[in-house]
């Protein structure tokens, strides 16, 4: 018997909120939402979630910041990162890889494929580790 | 301190003057004893008109890059050795210089100091010629002390002078006078002997001396021409160089500077002023002395435009206007050149100068200036251009950048409620029957309203980019204020209309506008101020002066920081940007009001309101209602729905939403 899988998503838009909390729990994934950037890995250690998923234009503290923060700390940096943005250029992509992301997906997103990309990574998390 | 060496030069004057002035006195006493006795009236006159007209030919030598003017007055010295006591000699020498101190107007300084040189040269001279000669007259026997008393007034010539400009140009004294020296031995050579042939010939009757004529015109013609050769040469050669000096890029107030201090330089004036013509036709200029370079008064540039006159392509030497006294004091002339006619730019040169110096006209140096002049208003507008294509430029780049930013931030403004809308279909399909009738009714209700967001934000850029380019029409007509405020009422949603007042309104106030678009402004503030101001009443306000009309919308919300009023009619503020997303803002609003209300010649305003919140203006130009006709006043009442294509009406714009937002409120 596995333990229930659980993810972190964080994004100032209810709308996306609740579409991704809606997709997720029909997959059984257990979510847990935050609204802004702040506190978001205190949430970390605390939820103990196996994927974050970070909007990155979020008011006071953007996705980013907090995407640094998680790599910077012992205690965060082995959860797998997923920037879900509408920052969609190749420079804009680039500079997410800079800082630190595991994953990248633009919006407007394909539900299926965020599904699709999220078991992948839940389901190997060996395999990530290592890579990572 | 320029002021300070002024002072040093005048002290300098006065010094020499005491000290010729010495000299003569206490040689007139010397000479007392060998005293000829005065001379006739007529010899006197002779003596001092041949001083005066040698005076009067001034010729030049150059010694290693140095040019010296000198004039034949040793010449005349001389013969006057075997004619006059040392005395009359002095006497008529000051004499002839009298008449140039006259006719070239020269300050009283100047005069005093030439006039006691003259005379301590003509009684030294005459003293030692007397001493050495004893009295033997004509013969070999006198040539030494003839030779011998010329060189006493060369060097009483030169002393002061060397002292004056070594002050002037704060050189060591040995140093301007070795410079000098050589010259001077080179024409008190010559001007001795030929007086001495002079003085000879003159013994065998006054008839000889005309031998002497041919000699001494050609010594003065040859000069002559060789001084405006070597003029020639040397004017081509200044020119050249400020030429390529002034050709390195410069601002455009530095061209006039730098402009103006060459021309200074190249007729060794002592101030110069350059004024150019820009592309409104208004005049600039700026002034070059010694001191350093500065602006000019307009009344300059008008007196410096009419000297210039007309006179397209040439230079003229005209007097100095009583206005410059202060910029040039010594000046007694004013050269000024015109750019010719054709000119990329139009440029006029004035230099100040003094004619003691030689009047430009004779030298040649007009020619110099009109030359440079010519140059300067190629290179004037030279720099113009180019400081012009660099701005062009720069507010392209500026614009361009901003373009960008805009299209950057459109597109990511876009792909929020499109994520929304399409995540919520996709989800549908997908889980299919595994969504409750809740969640199905919920993701429903979420993408009609973000496909709502979209329709308003692609609304709003559309409109932007018509605004941004001109291609709002308008429709403008005479609207009644209290009619205009009854339909803003009546289109107002649902739950706003309950909060809005409508204050007095004047009955006679009227305006030309665009109905619609006015409407739009006022019913956007009216959202807007229901959005951020969500308690307390919102008020209308509608007043009217003699020749304004202003609509306030007033809320008493939390108000935004003075710092902030400006800012929030730019593209994409919003200030608190939690609230706004929930509020579904595009961040366009203020920014098309503000765009929209300058298109139809009004002012879009923010205040604060008193005791706390927003009062947004806007102000009309007010029209008489005594002047509507019928057909006017019949627009003026309610108008019916009507539908313009992409740019629809603004009303129907604002209440779409109000009613798709509230859903339940048309369902029964």
């Amino acid at each position: 018997m596995t333990p229930q899988l659980s993810c972190l998503f964080v994004d100032d838009d209810p709308g996306v909120r609740e579409l991704v909390a809606l997709n997720l729990s029909h997959e059984g994934v257990k979510v847990h939402l935050a609204e802004n950037g702040f506190g978001v890995e205190d949430m970390v250690r605390s939820l103990h979630p196996d994927v974050v998923i970070l909007d990155v234009m979020m008011p006071g503290r953007d996705g980013y910041q907090v995407l640094q923060a998680l790599k910077a700390s012992e205690s965060t940096n082995k959860v797998p990162v997923v920037l879900l943005t509408a920052k969609a250029t190749d420079a804009e992509i680039w500079q997410g890889w800079q800082a630190g992301a595991d994953y990248y997906l633009t919006k407007p997103f394909n539900v299926d494929q965020l599904v699709h990309y999220l078991r992948l990574i839940l389901t190997q998390p060996e395999t990530e580790l290592t890579a990572g | 301190m320029p002021g300070s060496r002024e002072r040093r030069v005048r002290w300098t004057a006065l010094a020499i003057i005491a000290a010729n002035v010495a000299l003569v006195v206490a040689l007139s006493l010397f000479v007392r004893s060998v005293h000829h006795g005065p001379p006739s009236l007529m010899r006197f006159f002779v003596f001092a008109s041949a001083f005066a007209l040698v005076g009067a030919m001034p010729m030049r030598l150059d010694f290693s890059e140095h040019h010296v003017s000198f004039t034949l007055t040793d010449a005349v010295v001389v013969i006057g050795f075997f004619y006059l006591g040392p005395l009359w000699l002095a006497l008529t020498a000051t004499a002839g210089e009298l008449a140039p101190c006259v006719m070239k107007r020269l300050p009283p300084l100047k005069s005093v100091f030439n006039l006691s040189s003259r005379a301590a040269g003509g009684i030294t001279a005459g003293a030692t010629f007397v001493a050495l000669n004893a009295g033997r007259g004509l013969g070999p026997a006198s040539w030494f002390p003839a030779i011998a008393g010329a060189i006493c007034w060369g060097v009483l010539n030169i002393l002061p002078v060397a002292a004056i400009l070594a002050t002037a140009e704060e050189r060591r004294y040995e140093q301007t006078l070795s410079r000098l020296i050589p010259t001077t031995a080179a024409t008190t050579l010559l001007g001795a002997s030929l007086g001495l042939l002079v003085a000879e010939l003159l013994r065998d009757g006054a008839l000889y001396a005309i031998l002497a004529l041919p000699v001494v015109l050609g010594v003065w013609l040859t000069n002559r021409d060789a001084t405006h050769q070597r003029d020639e040469h040397l004017r081509v050669g200044r020119l050249y160089e400020a030429t390529a000096r002034t050709a390195a890029i410069h601002s455009h107030l530095d061209i006039l500077a730098v402009v103006a201090n060459e021309a200074r330089s190249l007729l060794t004036g002592t101030a110069a002023i350059c004024c150019i013509r820009d592309e409104t036709g208004r005049w600039t200029g700026r002034t070059s002395r010694s001191t350093g370079t500065g602006g000019t008064r307009s009344s300059d540039v008008e007196s410096i435009l009419n000297c210039a006159g007309h006179d397209y392509g040439n230079a003229k030497s005209v007097a100095v206007p009583e206005l410059f006294r202060g910029l040039a004091p010594d000046a007694d002339e004013l050269v000024v050149a015109r750019s010719p006619q054709g000119s990329p730019a139009e440029l006029i040169v004035a230099v100040f100068r003094s004619s003691a110096d030689g009047r430009v006209t004779a030298s040649g140096l007009g020619e110099t200036l009109s030359a440079f002049a010519a140059h300067g208003a190629v290179i004037a507008s030279n720099v113009r251009l180019l400081s012009k294509v660099e701005q062009s430029l720069a507010s392209q780049l500026e614009a361009n950048k901003r373009k960008d930013e805009f299209v950057a931030t459109v597109s990511h403004e876009l792909r929020t409620p499109l994520t929304v809308l399409l995540g919520a279909a996709q989800t549908l399909l997908r889980l299919d029957d595994r969504v409750s009738p809740g969640e199905r009714d919920r993701l429903l209700h979420t993408a009609v309203k973000q496909g709502q967001r979209l329709q308003l934000l692609i609304e709003d850029v559309l409109l932007v980019a018509a605004a941004e380019h001109g291609n709002l029409a308008t429709e403008m007509t005479t609207v009644i204020a209290a009619r205009f405020a009854e339909d803003l009422l009546a289109d107002l949603p649902d739950d706003l209309r309950l909060r809005v007042h409508l204050g007095n309104t004047p009955v006679d106030a009227a305006f030309v506008s665009d109905r619609h678009r006015l409407h739009q402004i006022v019913m956007n503030l009216v959202g807007n101020a229901g959005k951020y101001a969500p308690e307390g009443p919102i008020e209308i306000v509608i007043s009217s002066s003699d020749d304004e009309v202003s609509i306030g919308v007033v809320d008493h919300g939390p108000g935004i920081p003075a710092s902030d009023r400006e800012r929030v009619f730019d593209r994409f503020i919003q200030l608190d940007q939690t609230s706004t997303r929930s509020q579904g803002g595009t961040g366009l609003g203020l920014f098309i009001c503000r765009k929209l209300a300058s298109q139809l010649g009004a002012a879009l305003e923010l205040r604060a309101t008193d005791g706390g919140g927003c009062t947004f203006t806007v102000t009309l130009p007010r029209v008489s209602l005594r002047r509507l006709n019928d057909q006017e006043l019949a627009e003026n009442r309610p108008s019916p729905t009507s539908t313009d294509g992409l740019l629809r009406r603004p009303n129907e714009l604002m209440r779409r939403p109000a009613s798709v937002l509230a859903p339940a409120a048309s369902q029964p």
